[in-house]
């Protein structure tokens, strides 16, 4: 019988759970990372109880009073109140969301394309992969600031679109014009982070088993079929991670918003980000930022968390 | 620097030793300044710029009233150099006085503008020291410039405030800044110490142009001084003399518009002007001053101002909006309606665009800082096409009112020194007697006269100093003269400045995009800046305003 019995010298050693020295050496382990774990709920915790105090109070910098003594100016929720009636707000919460939408939805549409081209060998394929992925890896900043030299009415861009588009004279007014400017975010957004995108999914696609894309083809599945009915089934949590992921960064954008145009002409590229900084440092209204700023985290974390559902139900589906 | 040999033992009077000659002449100063203070002079000193504070500082130190001090060096240094008993020599002396008494430090550290640190830094001219090296070589005392970024002042300033912070001695800001900084408790307020010391502000040869209005509209929130002006931000319209001037287009111009082609007076010529020079296919721009966000607004004020007689303000003296009326319709009217006439980035460009296109003759107008001209020198490479010799200055154009043609400039940046109240108390004196010196008729003279760096005229010295002339041309000084005194300030001296800024600009911006109409986006800033203003509290910010209103031209027109 293949049961482990329990010999008399087994019942000699003490469980794991009572061992002394283990004891001693779990408490032990607990006091050499408590100041780290303290150290790290304070920066977490503490600035979050601050912002929440604040965004309760009317309480500004030029006030000149100190922010512990926001308390004097009490005012309960009606920051909360006027972010959620202010027209200037919810208007700049759609902006942003309709950025986030088509900037993610373009890059996702291209990252998937590359991401099924670079499934396969070609020639010079790693050297085409760093070209890929140089975009992500130059500082936003930089790249808000080169976009806005290259999207002037008589910059290179439309040049070049002159030379390509029969009859010539092609001057788009990228970032003078609220519609035009709302696409040049977009486009900017797209060209650096598409390579993340197509990063991810890449590896969805690279980690479908291969014995069954084979087994398929063997059988005479055609490649959009085995696209439809293996890959991308398969590929879902990885799908659903990169839209999660890149919606959340997307959301947050600033710095091509206002590199190119400091979220004009007017607000019509204004995003979230961008209010915010207007607000807080443009602005010095503090109070009610912090209450702008914990609706939004708020409402994104509702919208995630709805999210990763499908994923936690497929995880206990296995 | 001229030394007496019958007075003291050394030109510093190190030894403590005081002659007859030098005693009688402290006797006459102290006397003097006695009899004028029970007159009842200012905060700031008269043309004899004597003072008992200045007097005892140097007999403390025994250095002669007379005995000059300040840069040498080349011919023509002995303009920028000064006595003892004078604002520069009193800030000199009083620092002296408190290095050797322990209330200084070894390093001062100020704030200021990058594109500024080099007019305090660089050599000017050829042969001299740099203004750094002479206030430590006579004071013994370090300073050392922090860069600020002038766009982000505000927002590190009011960090510094939230946080206490005295890394500073000496803040850098914008003129618009002053009221929620001194609120916030990060500026000093300077009574005292200008009670002290004696500043040359008002002094009709070495203080700004304008005089006391100046002084308040630079220095002074709520009544009294937060800040020292260190720079003259006034909007000079410039124009091309080879255009204006040529018969041809002279000619060309009388047969479509009926009048003589004149550099503008008003904004109806202006309109002309620019269209009839507005030849983009030729490369040439007919009028550029500028749209974008933060560098627009202030095209927008120079209109507004003009509208009535002597001036239009912003509110009424319950902060009631002025802004949502026909003399606002005008303005933005005229504002929208000229920028045709400009880049078709117009609301992308920046100064460094507007210069840029300058230097290449590619504007007929435009409206700019005098430090134009200080750049567009024959080699430089801003001016490619030696466009400095051909451009005019003059006052911004204006409007008829009634029979008065109302001209007014604005200023806007601006950059000003505020001693920081958070850094060690020991050292806020000696800190303020930094922006005393550099603000005195003779340094900053000194310093605008540098083209390491971008800080413009504002002194009257200045108007008639022929280095200035020299770095500028003796047109920017002339029309500098003019300009000054007639101008209107921008949004500033109030609590709140930067909110009611950033909502004009916005609002702005979407009537020049097209997204709203002249009306609605009046009707949409004055709704704000109610709200704003609201939100501080009207009453007490009513009463700021009217204070204010000290800086603002009581002229019509200062132009010739």
């Amino acid at each position: 019988m293949a049961v482990v019995e329990q010999t008399k010298d087994d019942q000699d050693v003490a469980p794991l759970s009572l061992d002394p020295q283990a004891a001693a050496g779990r408490r032990l382990g607990k006091m050499m990372v408590a100041p780290g774990q303290l150290l790290l709920l304070l920066l977490v915790l503490f600035p979050v109880i601050m912002e929440v105090y604040l965004s309760l109070t009317t309480w500004s910098p030029s006030g000149g009073t100190d922010w512990y003594l926001a308390y004097q100016d009490w005012t309960w929720f009606s920051n909360y109140w006027e972010g959620i009636t202010s027209r200037r707000f919810l208007e700049t919460i759609l902006r942003t969301g309709v950025i986030t939408v088509a900037a993610v939805s373009l890059e996702f549409v291209l990252g998937f394309c590359l991401a099924v081209l670079y499934a396969e060998r070609f020639p010079l394929k790693r050297v085409f992969t760093v070209f890929m992925l140089v975009p992500m890896m130059v500082v936003p900043a930089v790249s808000g600031f080169v976009f806005f030299l290259l999207l002037q009415s008589d910059g290179p861009v439309n040049s070049i679109l002159s030379l390509l588009w029969p009859g010539g004279d092609v001057s788009i007014p990228w970032l003078i014009d609220p519609t035009w400017a709302l696409i040049s975010v977009i486009l900017v957004d797209v060209w650096q982070w598409t390579p993340l995108m197509f990063l991810i999914l890449l590896s969805g696609i690279l980690a479908v088993p291969e014995d069954q894309m084979n087994a398929a083809g063997i059988l005479g599945a055609s490649w959009r079929f085995r696209l439809q009915t293996l890959v991308i089934p398969m590929m879902k949590p990885i799908i659903l991670i990169a839209l999660i992921i890149r919606s959340m960064e997307a959301f947050k954008l600033f710095d091509a918003a206002w590199l190119l145009t400091q979220g004009g002409p007017g607000e019509a590229s204004t995003t979230i980000s961008v209010l915010l900084y207007r607000q807080a440092f443009l602005s010095s209204q503090w109070s009610y930022v912090a209450a702008l700023a914990i609706i939004v985290m708020v409402a994104i974390s509702v919208i995630a968390s709805r999210a990763i559902r499908p994923l936690e139900a497929g995880q206990e589906s296995r | 620097m001229d030394t007496k040999k019958n007075d003291l033992p050394d030109e510093k009077g190190k030894s403590g030793l005081i002659s007859r000659k030098s005693f009688l002449a402290v006797a006459g100063a102290t006397g003097l300044s006695a009899t004028l203070a029970a007159c009842g002079g200012g905060s700031s000193s008269s043309s004899s710029e004597t003072t008992a504070a200045a007097t005892t500082a140097a007999a403390d130190t025994g250095t002669t009233s007379t005995a000059m001090m300040g840069p040498s060096g080349w011919d023509g240094a002995d303009a920028f150099q000064y006595t003892a008993d004078s604002a520069p020599g009193r800030a000199i002396e009083g620092a002296k006085a408190l290095k050797a008494s322990g209330n200084a430090p070894e390093v001062l550290v100020v704030g200021m503008y990058p594109g500024a640190i080099g007019n305090f830094t660089e050599p000017f001219p050829k042969g001299a020291k740099s203004v750094q090296q002479v206030w430590e070589e006579e004071t013994g005392i370090k300073i050392k410039f922090v860069p600020m970024d002038a766009g982000q002042t505000y927002a590190k300033n009011m960090q510094a405030a939230s946080r206490k912070d005295g890394a500073q001695n000496l803040v850098v800001l914008g003129m618009s800044e002053n009221g929620d900084l001194a609120n916030a408790g990060l500026l000093l307020d300077l009574t005292d110490m200008v009670d002290k010391y004696k500043p040359d502000w008002n002094d009709p040869v070495m203080g700004y142009v304008g005089g006391d209005t100046t002084t308040k509209l630079m220095n002074y929130y709520d009544g009294k001084p937060y800040a020292i002006g260190v720079d003259g931000d006034y909007q000079m319209w410039i124009s091309r003399s080879d255009l204006f001037e040529d018969p041809k287009e002279q000619k060309d111009f009388k047969a479509k518009y009926d009048y003589d082609l004149i550099y503008p007076e008003t904004w109806d010529q202006q309109r002309d002007m620019a269209e009839f020079f507005h030849r983009p296919d030729q490369g040439l721009l007919g009028s550029t001053d500028l749209r974008s966000p933060g560098w627009g607004w202030i095209n927008f004020v120079t209109r507004y101002v003009s509208t009535a007689n002597p001036a239009q303000f912003y509110w009424d003296d319950q902060m009631n909006p002025l802004i949502n009326s026909p003399e606002g319709l005008k303005a933005l009217n005229h504002l929208v309606e000229t920028t045709k006439f400009g880049s078709k980035d117009a609301l992308t460009w920046i100064w460094e665009e507007q210069y840029g296109n300058w230097g290449q003759r590619g504007a007929a107008m435009s409206s700019s800082f005098s430090n134009l001209t200080k750049f567009m020198k024959p080699g430089s490479p801003l001016d490619p096409k030696d466009s400095g010799s051909v451009t005019h200055g003059t006052n911004q154009p204006g409007w008829m009112v009634g029979d008065q043609l109302v001209r007014h400039s604005s200023l806007y940046f601006n950059a000003a020194v505020g001693v920081n109240a958070f850094g060690p108390s020991k050292y806020h004196e000696v800190s303020y007697l930094f922006g005393q010196w550099i603000s005195s008729g003779q340094i900053y003279t000194w310093i605008t006269a540098n083209p390491g760096g971008y800080e413009d005229i504002v002194k009257q010295y200045s108007l008639t100093n022929p280095l200035v002339e020299t770095s500028y041309t003796k047109n920017t000084t002339e029309t500098m003269g003019q300009i000054i005194p007639g101008s209107c300030p921008s949004i500033s001296s109030l609590r709140g400045a930067p909110d009611y800024i950033q909502s004009l600009d916005v609002n702005l911006q979407k009537a020049l995009s097209g997204q709203s109409s002249p009306q609605d986006t009046l009707a949409a800033i004055e709704s704000e800046w109610n709200a704003i203003t609201d939100k501080i509290g009207r009453e007490e910010q009513a009463r700021i305003w009217v204070a204010s209103k000290a800086g603002w031209a009581t002229n019509p027109n200062t132009s010739a």
